[in-house]
């Protein structure tokens, strides 16, 4: 199955040619969890501070992903 | 010891004092307490003779260690009626401390329509007729003083804003290219100045700072460390110089707390159009800069050059607060607008975050709709222009708000909220309401502390607390915050307290040095409490209580009883 992968901040600079209107398209296992998912994208869990999926953040990393979320991504801030 | 000058506007004298003994331990943020509690009547007018603006570098000024060049600007704030320290980056700290000052006190007040510039340099300081600067914004201004004082000075100026005692007026300081970029925006600052009639103030280069240290080997080491250490944290070291502070737009965006149509909503749709993410790849292409520097020796660059769509200069110094306020909380989702206003504001010397709530405070009362770019330049221009409405603009959100029968207005003690919605990061809304200088976000700021939920009231008032000590020891030693990240590694607290050891001498503990700021906070509250301020004033807006913000629905849920816990000393 397809989900789509939008990350942040410096998540993002990995990425040379990130387009930040489509994201990233992954293929994933049926049954993914965001644990999984964040290992394919080689984020360490413990640098994430949200996840979203489909707008809502999920505060729980075992929850399985269907085909089609939109997960978005993003790494601790700082104060402006 | 460096010196303080002081600068009498109504005898027009100027007088170098050797710094008082007692006075060594104060810098930036707690000097400006200090004298406010020494020398200022708390219930002066704040643009009458009594009020004094003082301008102070911090404690470590004039050394090598990073950032610390941040320059304090403060006094009775016109605009919430409480002391105020604001402060900014660029050159002024660190060419104050080569001319072996301190700090400048600016009192009384000249009779008469005449304006006044000071020119500061190695042989004295002395007070210059400024009427030929009078009218001037800073841009011009500043190119004016360079042509007739050279290219290398420093300047520390108002534009019209101040000049018309607008009480969201801006200090605004010149950055390592001559550019008035950098502001001590908020409290009205600029009002105090211009009271005084005091148009500039022009810094001449001078030689090296001529410091002393307890023990220079051990200082050079310890400021090497620390710099490592700003290095290594991912927020300094990576974040911030590649993407500045405009990459908290997606991050409080996700959080459901990003400022948005007059803070009725924490998320705005168009959030990644103005996000730092899409202003780094745009200047890119536009020959623009991030990783850009306000200060020399500043290892983290979260500034910016902003070049118009033609690939022009257009501003820089270009910030998350200012996104966020004149942007999602106006509906408008152009980066370039906005730009275009950022540099308005400093020009004219507005604070751009004040300006974008009161515009939002507008829109709210129909005067115009959100998203309404041109309606809101059309603002702007009356603000310059000084037409009635546009002075009426000029005192602010609070002020704006209730001439327009407005109910939801976003302020405390008068000062508008800054880019974060209190509902949906509580730490930073104990923070607004507790802070002495009004809705504030650099006196603490709990965004993206992973220990306490940022919904949740729990915790709160004790991180509040802490940061805001933090903070007011950061403006106290005259470091920029930003480099203040890495001390959540207690090795790196061990480095800074070094630092301050090996420059000052004596026994440090962190209880010593994070007692600066619990000083400062204490003189402070001290002030507002003679001015008349009361526990009552430390209350978000009431809308923030009962009105869930969308879309996480969160409501500001702290009672009195527990923010009277906040800051208790
Ligand atoms: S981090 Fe930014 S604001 Fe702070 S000193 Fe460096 S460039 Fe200036």
């Amino acid at each position: 199955m397809d989900v789509t992968v939008r990350l942040y901040s410096v998540f993002r600079l990995k990425y040379e040619d990130y387009n930040s209107t489509t994201g990233i398209r992954l293929e994933i296992e049926v049954g993914s969890s965001i644990y999984d998912l964040l290992e394919k994208v080689e984020i360490e869990p413990k640098n994430v501070s949200i996840v979203r999926v489909n707008e809502l953040i999920v505060k729980d990393f075992n929850l399985s992903l269907d085909n089609g979320d939109n997960v978005e991504i993003f790494p601790f801030y700082g104060g402006g | 010891m460096a010196n303080i000058l002081r600068v009498n506007m109504a005898s027009k004298s100027v007088k170098v004092e050797d710094q008082k003994e007692e006075y060594q331990l104060f810098g930036g943020r707690n000097f400006i307490a200090k004298i406010m509690n020494d020398e200022v009547n708390p219930k002066c007018d704040p643009l009458g003779p009594e009020n004094k603006l003082i301008i102070s570098t911090g404690l470590l000024a004039g050394t090598t260690a990073p950032t610390s060049g941040r320059i304090s600007v403060g006094g009775k704030s016109p605009l919430t009626g409480t002391v105020k320290e604001a402060n900014a980056g660029g050159t002024a700290a660190q060419m104050l401390a080569r001319l072996g000052l301190k700090a400048i006190i600016v009192e009384g007040m000249p009779e008469g329509n005449e304006w006044y510039i000071l020119k500061v340099s190695a042989d004295g300081a002395e007070l210059l007729p400024g009427d030929k600067y009078a009218g001037m914004n800073n841009y011009e201004l500043c190119s004016a003083l360079q042509s007739d004082f050279g290219d290398k000075i420093g300047t520390i100026s108002i534009g019209a804003a101040g000049e018309r005692v607008y009480k969201n007026s801006t200090v605004q300081i010149s950055d390592m290219s001559g550019r008035p970029s950098r502001a001590a925006a908020r409290g009205g600052v600029g009002a105090i100045m211009g009271s005084k009639k005091l148009k500039a103030i022009v810094l001449e280069p001078a030689g090296k700072a001529e410091i002393e240290y307890a023990d220079k080997e051990k200082f050079t080491g310890a400021v090497k460390a620390y710099i490592q250490g700003i290095k290594d944290n991912p927020l300094s070291g990576q974040a911030l110089p590649a993407l500045g502070t405009a990459v908290l737009v997606n991050g409080v965006n996700a959080l459901g707390a990003l400022p948005t149509r007059n803070f009725s909503s924490g998320n705005f749709e168009e959030a990644e159009k103005i996000s730092g993410e899409t202003l780094v790849t745009m200047q890119a292409e536009r020959g623009g800069k991030s990783g850009h520097i306000c200060q020399t020796g500043c290892p983290i660059g979260c500034s910016n050059i902003y070049n118009d769509e033609n690939g022009n200069y257009l501003t820089s110094g270009f910030e998350f607060e200012t996104i966020a306020l004149v942007g999602s909380n106006c509906g408008i989702s152009s980066l370039d607008t906005i730009a275009k206003i950022d540099r308005l504001c400093d020009d004219f010397g507005l604070d751009t975050m004040e300006t974008g709530a009161t515009i939002a405070v507008c829109m709210e009362a129909g005067k115009l709709s959100f998203g309404d770019e041109k309606g809101t330049l059309a603002l702007i221009q009356e603000m310059i222009d000084g037409t009635d409405f546009g002075r009426v603009l000029g005192q602010g959100t609070a002020y704006v708000g209730k001439e327009l029968g407005v109910n939801r207005i976003p302020v405390v003690k008068g000062q508008s909220i800054a880019g974060y919605d209190p509902r949906a990061l509580k730490g930073t809304g104990v923070t607004y309401a507790t802070s002495p200088m009004g809705a504030d976000h650099t006196c603490g700021n709990s965004i993206g502390n992973p220990t306490v939920d940022p919904y949740k009231k729990e915790g709160q008032v004790e991180l509040s607390t802490n940061l805001q000590v933090g903070m007011a020891t950061f403006d106290t030693l005259g470091l920029c915050i930003f480099s203040g990240f890495c001390t959540e590694d207690p090795a790196n607290v061990g480095h800074l307290l070094e630092m301050v050891a090996a420059r000052f001498g004596g026994e440090w503990s962190v209880e010593k040095l994070f007692g600066l700021g619990v000083q400062s906070l204490i003189m402070e509250k001290s002030f507002n409490e003679k001015a008349g301020f009361t526990a009552e004033d430390n209350r978000l807006p009431g809308f923030m209580y009962s009105e869930p913000l969308p879309p996480t629905n969160n409501v500001f849920d702290l009672s009195d009883d527990e923010l009277s816990q906040a800051i208790p000393f």
